[in-house]
């Protein structure tokens, strides 16, 4: 189908085009803020779902809590460039409060469920795999799932990991350490996971 | 421990490729969060905002007391009408000839048009609407929305209110059998056996006697205005939900926005919804609440937000009837709005929901439109031929037959 759409610009242009949005934002120009959500929209909420799973019944309001955040905080972006990175960043921040969030609210009602998470349209046993590695998630703590999330889920690189958590590259790597330990410890442990489990 | 154990890494892949899948399906309603993230993250501080309440304040007293003064002095300015070219009295009967219809035009540009045969009079004319009688036959209603119109159409011991729509009325004295059909808006029909007073919405229409019970049905919303009311027909609204209104987030909140959409007050209604917090409702409304929140925000000329609910009755009741309405009304309002790439994806999706859903001949033509004039014949074809398949006698027949014949000399040369 050959209708319009609004790709982004590579290279030198996609820079250029990133500083005239950026300048546009704090200007308050409607029309940065709508062309920033229309193209970074799907890239927010894959970060959001890496963090916190695909069920995460939440998800809508947390996409509107990182634009909303984006938008009352771009006066702090210093380099225009970096509005892609400055975003998943914000999304990370935002899903970190959101786990947290939820495991006070588990705590107080004194369930240890997670919440239903409704399974996305893959095979039976993608679903289940993807439920159970939430599950486990869950169990570690938010600092070193979310470094987890970001590098075995995502690919993301140990820099891009570092500056999506607002942390160091050491510091990334250490609860990295620490989170795959656990992880593939309990996935060992894990029913739903044994058809995946390999033996190193 | 499992220390030589691990997770194999094509199960974290695996899970990823299903976000993403997932992430490709959802909705994209894009207009909507740029809308909700500027309204909270722009708006002025509380020193800033209090400077223009202060001028304003004072502009207002000024405006206020030169309005009471004029109007003081110029008195009402009640609206006015005209039969057949002449202007109409208050009080008078008119009957519509045989033959041929008869259109009351009021000053406000409301229009009445009574069929051949019935008989009204205007009873009472305000300077914000007017109250009809109608004594017998059919008539069909183009009131204007203004904001402050206050209408009502007397047939029998039934009273219609109105405040801003296109309906059609028949009043048979004869059975005591009131027939109210809503191609767009809302009306509070009153009398025995409603109670309290009976809304409708577009896409439902009422039966109800004397001695009978009220029948709502849900029927296909097309416009059947008569050639008199034609032009200004707007496309086909979505069929609404049943008349009882939506389990809002609190009471309050249902009390401030749906009370007014039911009375057509659709401008009000937003800026219930809006102090409400607009979002808050489309996460805790029902999907009759929802569809009528998206309806009031189009209606009160606000796409992104009607978008907005939409959007959210799609997300959170996808298997629900109404949410296929939504589905539809969304892509009417990328239609609407000049986007037709969206449009498209929508009415696909409304299409995709059944073998022939209520509004599938409005959203299969639309397709053909929207293909044919983005130049992409391939779509276009396959598009007009779904169309054609289902509906041969549609309106849009004649277009779907001229794309195929165009698409025909292309393939024969291939």
């Amino acid at each position: 189908m050959r209708l319009p759409t609004t790709p982004r610009p590579a290279g030198e242009a996609g820079r250029e085009d990133d500083l005239r949005l950026v300048r546009g934002l704090r200007e308050h120009e409607p029309w940065a803020a709508a062309v920033v959500v229309d193209r970074y929209l799907e890239h927010v909420r894959r970060v959001l779902m890496r963090v916190m799973g695909a069920g995460e019944p939440e998800i809508d309001d947390l996409v509107q809590e990182v634009f909303t955040r984006a938008l009352a905080g771009v006066h702090r972006l210093s380099f225009a460039g970096a509005l892609s990175s400055w975003l998943t960043s914000i999304a990370v921040f935002t899903g970190r409060e959101a786990i947290r969030r939820r495991s006070r609210w588990r705590w107080l009602w004194f369930t240890a469920e997670p919440p239903e998470r409704p399974a996305p349209q893959a095979s039976a046993e993608v679903s289940d795999a993807a439920r159970a590695v939430y599950a486990l998630l869950d169990r570690l703590p938010v600092d070193e799932r979310i470094a987890f999330a970001l590098r075995a889920v995502d690919g993301m690189d140990l820099r891009e990991v570092a500056a999506a958590c607002g942390v160091s590259v050491p510091t990334v790597r250490r609860r990295l350490a620490r989170a795959e330990r656990r992880f593939h410890a309990l996935a060992a442990d894990c029913e739903s996971l044994l058809p995946w489990v390999r033996s190193t | 421990m499992n220390d030589d154990k691990r997770l194999a890494d094509e199960a974290l892949r695996a899970v990823a490729a299903d976000q993403d899948a997932l992430v490709a399906r959802l909705p994209r309603s894009p207009d909507a969060i740029a809308e909700e993230a500027m309204r909270r993250a722009w708006r002025p501080s509380r020193r800033m905002r209090l400077v223009p309440y202060l001028a304003m304040a004072g502009v207002a007293a000024t405006v206020a007391f030169a309005v009471a003064f004029f109007v003081a002095r110029a008195g009402r300015n009640d609206l006015r009408f005209e039969v057949a070219g002449r202007a109409g009295q208050a009080g008078a009967s008119v009957t519509a000839p045989a033959g041929a219809p008869l259109p009351l035009r009021f000053s406000d540009g409301s229009v009445l048009v009574f069929q051949p045969g019935a008989q009204t009079r205007v009873a009472r004319l305000t300077d914000s609407g007017a109250e009809l009688v109608l004594d017998s036959g059919r008539l069909v209603a183009d009131v204007r929305h203004t904001g402050e119109a206050r209408w009502s159409v007397v047939a029998g011991p039934f009273k219609v209110r109105v405040t801003g729509t296109r309906f059609g009325a028949e009043w048979s004295p004869a059975s005591g059998k009131l027939a109210v059909e809503m191609f767009e808006g809302a009306v509070v029909v009153e009398g025995p056996s409603l109670g309290r007073g009976l809304a409708l919405r577009g896409g439902e229409s009422l039966e109800v006697g004397v001695s009978l019970p009220a029948v709502v049905t849900r029927t296909r919303p097309a416009p059947v205005a008569p050639p008199e009311l034609a032009p200004s027909v707007s496309p086909p609204s979505s069929p609404s939900a049943a008349p009882e209104p939506a389990v809002a987030a609190t009471p309050r909140a249902l009390a401030a926005w749906s009370e007014l959409a039911t009375s057509g007050r659709y401008a009000e209604a937003l800026a219930a919804a809006e102090r409400e917090g607009f979002s808050h409702l489309c996460r805790q409304l029902d999907a009759d609440g929802l569809l009528a929140l998206g309806d009031a925000a189009r209606y009160a000329s606000s796409p992104l937000r009607a978008r907005q609910a939409f959007a959210a009755l799609v997300r959170r009741f996808s298997h629900d009837q109404r949410s296929h309405d939504a589905l539809f009304a969304l892509g009417r309002l990328e239609f609407e709005a000049g986007a037709p790439a969206a449009a498209a994806r929508w009415f696909e999706r409304y299409l995709a929901t059944a073998r022939n859903p209520p509004l599938g001949e409005e959203a299969a033509g639309r397709l053909v439109e929207i293909y044919e004039r983005a130049g992409d014949g391939e779509a276009a074809v396959r598009a007009a031929r779904v169309y054609l398949e289902r509906h041969p006698d549609g309106l849009r027949a004649g277009l779907a037959r001229k794309v195929l014949a165009a698409q025909a000399p292309a393939e024969a040369r291939r």
